[in-house]
């Protein structure tokens, strides 16, 4: 099973570093074909993971990692279809960051469901911060690899906006189900646990942001504002489960 | 231009954030600026202006916000009926009670959960417009911040040790510093039951000075641990006076030794009694206290926290919380989580069709 879920990972990147080729090359249709295939190739690597681990696979990094894929095909199919916005190269720059994290990982073949992560809560609290965390990842992409100024960069700031629109009510329900879901698990719907007050701060940056958003005076924040969102969703997702030493009541999924 | 309260507002988000920093940064933080006056004075701000931003967003149409959460807060409802009280039917026939009474149950409830959702699903889509979905948002804030500030000053929280051999029986909570706090009923833990996860699996530890060190997991194949070049029969393994799990020394330099993990815990659940009173009249529940299923009982919630042996009793430990802003606290967070989805969401042009 092990070389099963690495080959799935591997060849998943190459069709995701496919589609981004393909569409900085200006071959949409094919990099739209490549994407679906890492799609595919994404759903097999998640029922692969879900037989390992005999429980619905959110449970660790590698899991999340892995599942980022999943969601950043249908998040490309709705922006074409609802937001006129072709962004296949851009979620797939988002899935292949993700697949080489989760390439680096352990597979910790002997995880399994605790208690407190059985819970009808679970599975719609991870997928939500995914797509959010996936959008928004994009978002920060499209502003930072852009010129500061011209049509081109109020195009793509307008872009970015439109995908944090998107990925702000998913991160509110990721954010507030989880202590929702807390307060049955822990007893306790907050606990200022390290990962929790992370969240917070990322959710309140966005917060910011939408303040900010529709007013020209700060057109020149948006910008900054995103890329510090991002570096906020960043340290929540990694460096909080990451780094050594770090007493936190998420520990589980490290 | 912006308005006094947005660049507020603002301000005000900005500086909690930098109180959130400062305590939540991940070596150097100081956790107990969460709980200092500088937060509670920019939680309360922050909830005034949330107040002022849902007045002045809802201008002229304050009645219909009114109406509009209403009807939300009535469709929520629904959508809890449906699944939490057709869940209890599942429940209850699970646990002995007749199949046709848990499915007639479920039906009920789940159809008056639908059609309350309907109905008040429909006249909040009715009522509410892009502008009083953020207006929304602003008033589940002020919400989730009054629930939380009662909780603050109100709520009270202790943790309960009892043998699951239904030997004792509480019926109130002992400080340490002497004091005693009424439950208002009695509760004792009956019998408890863990189940594990029956999957074998095994770690190959490098021993260094005795401790063991560098975790690799071995694949089973059959008979066979495999990590990669090297095989070991997993009969090999054997138990030995003062170790827990069976084991096996590797021979060879450096000392290696591969250990069977311990069964990982899938489920526990502790069968409560709990003696009460309903208007009047004693009552007697049997209850099942499970992580993730907490017990409501007078007021106070009990949580089932973890448990341990001791002395060959099992010891469970369960948290008694009494949370007077917990309703607030939590309808302003479900209020957050749909008011956002419905204004980031909101079809603009529709809405601009019908205006």
């Amino acid at each position: 099973m092990s070389y099963l879920i690495y080959t799935l990972t591997s060849l998943a990147l190459l069709f995701a570093l496919g589609t981004i080729g393909l569409h900085i090359a200006g071959h949409e249709p094919a990099a739209r074909r490549c994407h679906k295939a890492v799609w595919y190739l994404a759903a097999g690597l998640f029922v692969a993971d879900w037989v390992l681990a005999q429980a619905p696979p959110f449970g660790n990094m590698r899991h999340v990692l892995a599942f980022f894929p999943l969601v950043m095909y249908p998040a490309s199919v709705y922006l074409r279809r609802y937001r006129s916005l072709s962004a296949d190269g851009w979620l797939a720059a988002a899935s292949a960051a993700a697949l080489i994290g989760a390439l680096c990982m352990p597979l910790q073949a002997t995880w399994r469901q605790m208690p407190a992560l059985q819970s009808p809560w679970f599975a719609p609290h991870v997928i939500s911060y995914v797509l959010a965390y996936g959008l928004l990842t994009v978002a920060a992409l499209m502003v930072l690899i852009h010129p500061l100024r011209g049509g081109e960069s109020i195009r793509r700031t307008q872009n970015a906006g439109a995908l944090v629109r998107l990925a702000f009510p998913f991160m509110t329900f990721g954010l507030w189900s989880g202590a929702l879901w807390a307060d049955a698990a822990w007893g306790a719907y907050w606990s200022w646990d390290i990962k929790e007050v992370w969240a917070l701060i990322t959710w309140g940056i966005y917060i910011i942001y939408f303040h900010v958003e529709r007013h020209a005076a700060f057109a020149t924040w948006l910008r900054p504002l995103l890329l510090l969102g991002f570096a906020a969703v960043l340290v929540t997702f990694f460096v909080v489960n990451l780094l050594p030493n770090i007493q936190s009541l998420h520990s589980y999924a490290q | 231009m912006m308005n006094f309260y947005t660049k507020a507002a603002i301000m005000a988000v900005g500086a909690a954030c930098v109180l959130l920093l400062a305590g939540g940064f991940p070596l150097m933080g100081a956790p107990a600026v969460y709980r200092g006056g500088a937060m509670l004075l920019l939680g309360l701000v922050s909830a005034l202006l949330s107040l002022c931003g849902a007045w002045r967003i809802a201008s002229g149409q304050r009645l219909r916000l009114v109406f509009g959460l209403l009807f939300l807060f009535f469709s929520v409802i629904g959508l809890v009926m449906l699944w939490q009280y057709s869940a209890q039917g599942i429940k209850f026939a699970e646990q002995g009670g007749p199949l046709w009474m848990g499915a007639l149950a479920m039906f009920c409830t789940a159809l008056s959960g639908a059609v309350f959702f309907a109905v008040f699903g429909y006249l909040t889509k009715r009522v509410m417009t892009r502008r009083l979905w953020l207006a929304g948002i602003h008033a589940s804030l002020v919400l989730l911040t009054i629930g939380v500030y009662v909780d603050y000053k109100y709520e009270e929280r202790y943790r309960l040790i009892l043998p699951a051999d239904g030997s004792v029986s509480t019926d109130a909570v002992q400080l340490p510093e002497g004091g005693r706090v009424p439950l208002g009923f009695s509760f004792a833990v009956e019998s408890f039951s863990v189940a594990h996860y029956d999957d074998e699996s095994y770690t190959l530890y490098t021993l260094e000075e005795g401790r063991p060190v560098r975790p690799i997991q071995p694949e089973l194949q059959g008979d066979m641990l495999v990590a990669g070049k090297e095989r070991w029969n997993k009969n090999l393994l054997k138990t030995a006076p003062g170790m827990p799990q069976p084991f096996y020394l590797v021979p060879g330099n450096p000392q290696r030794v591969i250990l069977r993990n311990p069964p990982v815990v899938k489920d526990y659940c502790a069968h409560c009694l709990v003696n009460t009173d309903y208007r009047g009249r004693p009552e007697q529940r049997r209850e099942q206290l499970r992580v993730n299923e907490p017990i409501s009982c007078k007021g106070w919630l009990l949580s089932l926290e973890s448990y341990e042996l001791h002395h060959g009793r099992t010891l469970v430990r369960v948290q008694a919380r009494r949370a007077p802003g917990r309703i607030a606290a939590l309808s302003g967070m479900v209020g957050i989580i749909i008011c956002t989805a419905c204004w980031c969401w909101w079809n603009k042009e529709e809405e601009e069709a019908l205006t």
